[in-house]
């Protein structure tokens, strides 16, 4: 083993693959208040992990705790979170689970305010895309949650996508430790026949611009050689069902959300989270969540 | 099929305000000549969705539409189980199983 001992400084760059900060922004940076209405007091927007006698609160966290344990990032020294939202995976990490510095990465200007403005000396966040970040250390454990939906536009083709997704996992790759483990989890292309993508422009213009969905195989693929899949879990029903809780609290808060954002906005919002929740019940849209592990001894 | 009430909404328990199979299916074939550019009299209700085209993102869209109106919660797998308008109008006018 070597590669440990020389900086892991990017020898080469990467365009940006995925949506950029102006794309990621339109949908992220709408109002931490109107997300506040009806995401969890934590503000994690991405699917819960259901248990029995759950809330949305404890689902959450219970899917947090589920991607420490896969990533084994508990008591680590550096963890990365790749599209940290709002933070609360990185606060759990240092603060339940023990983490020496967990650092987060996100191209939301609000996510970035809020969670810098948490001023914890073991938490850092940067306003960057994974393609760009170049950190002087090592990590231990790398998790991303619903990240990976915005690592491909929507025009790109089939070779396109392996190939970004592919320099997303040659990054995780050069930035994790040997031996280390990345928790990964992304809503995927289901039962849509390939070639058809999800062809809804209210979709893909007005809720999440420049993003396309992957496909459980071509992640598989991107990643070969470089890490190998220990664990792969479809919740698409965990999905469904933090969609619609989602969907029937903005509803339940309707006037202060109109008052928020306007009208139009809560309508689009309405109509994003009851179109998903449909398309994860009908298994159009599965909810991957992959463990991988480092690949150490590359083969060429 | 269960349905489970909307947060927010009073429960759906009396036959009084329940729309009619005709009432549905008008909300239907408004909504889907809007989506599909069509003009509501090129409808024909006892066609199937598949006939006029309809993918999985519009017949979503539909079902969120119909729970509107029927202020309950719907099964996305409808259009299948019911394949024409007017199928699945007569089976939503029928009284909600809780």
């Amino acid at each position: 083993m070597h590669q440990h001992t020389m900086a892991i400084t990017n020898k080469v760059a990467i365009r940006n693959p995925g949506a950029s900060f102006e794309a990621i922004q339109r949908h992220y940076d709408v109002s931490n208040e109107f997300y506040r209405l009806w995401l969890d007091r934590h503000m994690v927007y991405s699917c819960a992990f259901w248990g029995k006698g759950d809330t949305l609160e404890s689902a959450q966290l219970r899917k947090l705790d589920y991607h420490i344990e896969q990533a084994q990032a508990a008591e680590a020294k550096r963890v990365l979170d790749i599209g940290c939202g709002w933070g609360k995976l990185l606060q759990h990490l240092v603060n339940q689970h023990r983490v020496e510095h967990a650092v987060g990465l996100t191209l939301s200007q609000a996510q970035f305010q809020t969670v810098n403005d948490l001023h914890h000396p073991q938490i850092e966040v940067r306003l960057e895309s994974w393609s760009d970040y170049s950190p002087d250390h090592s990590f231990d454990s790398i998790i991303s949650i619903g990240a990976f939906e915005h690592f491909a536009v929507l025009e790109a083709s089939r070779e396109q996508k392996v190939a970004g997704y592919r320099s997303f996992f040659s990054r995780c790759h050069q930035w994790l430790k040997s031996g280390g483990y990345m928790s990964l989890q992304t809503i995927a292309y289901g039962d849509i026949p390939r070639g058809k993508y999800y062809s809804d422009p209210f979709i893909a213009n007005e809720i999440f611009p420049q993003s396309d969905l992957p496909r459980l195989a071509d992640i598989a693929e991107a990643a070969e050689q470089l890490f190998e899949i220990v664990a792969v879990r479809n919740d698409r029903w965990d999905y469904a069902r933090t969609m619609r809780v989602w969907f029937e609290q903005l509803r339940s808060n309707r006037p202060c959300a109109v008052a928020l954002v306007g009208e139009e906005m809560v309508a689009r919002y309405e109509r994003y989270l009851r179109m998903f929740s449909y398309s994860f019940e009908l298994g159009a849209f599965l909810l991957l969540r992959i463990t991988f592990r480092r690949i150490d001894r590359l083969r060429r | 099929m269960t349905t489970i009430n909307l947060a927010g909404h009073a429960a759906d328990s009396g036959l009084s305000d329940r729309p009619s199979a005709e009432a549905i299916q008008e909300r239907m074939i408004t909504y889907l000549a809007q989506q599909l550019q069509l003009k509501s009299e090129e409808i024909d209700p006892k066609l199937s969705f598949e006939h006029y085209g309809i993918d999985s993102v519009v017949a979503v869209s539909l079902i969120g539409e119909l729970e509107d109106q029927l202020r309950r919660r719907l099964s996305p797998t409808l259009p299948y189980d019911y394949p024409t308008i007017e199928a699945l109008a007569e089976h939503l006018a029928q009284p909600a199983e809780i």
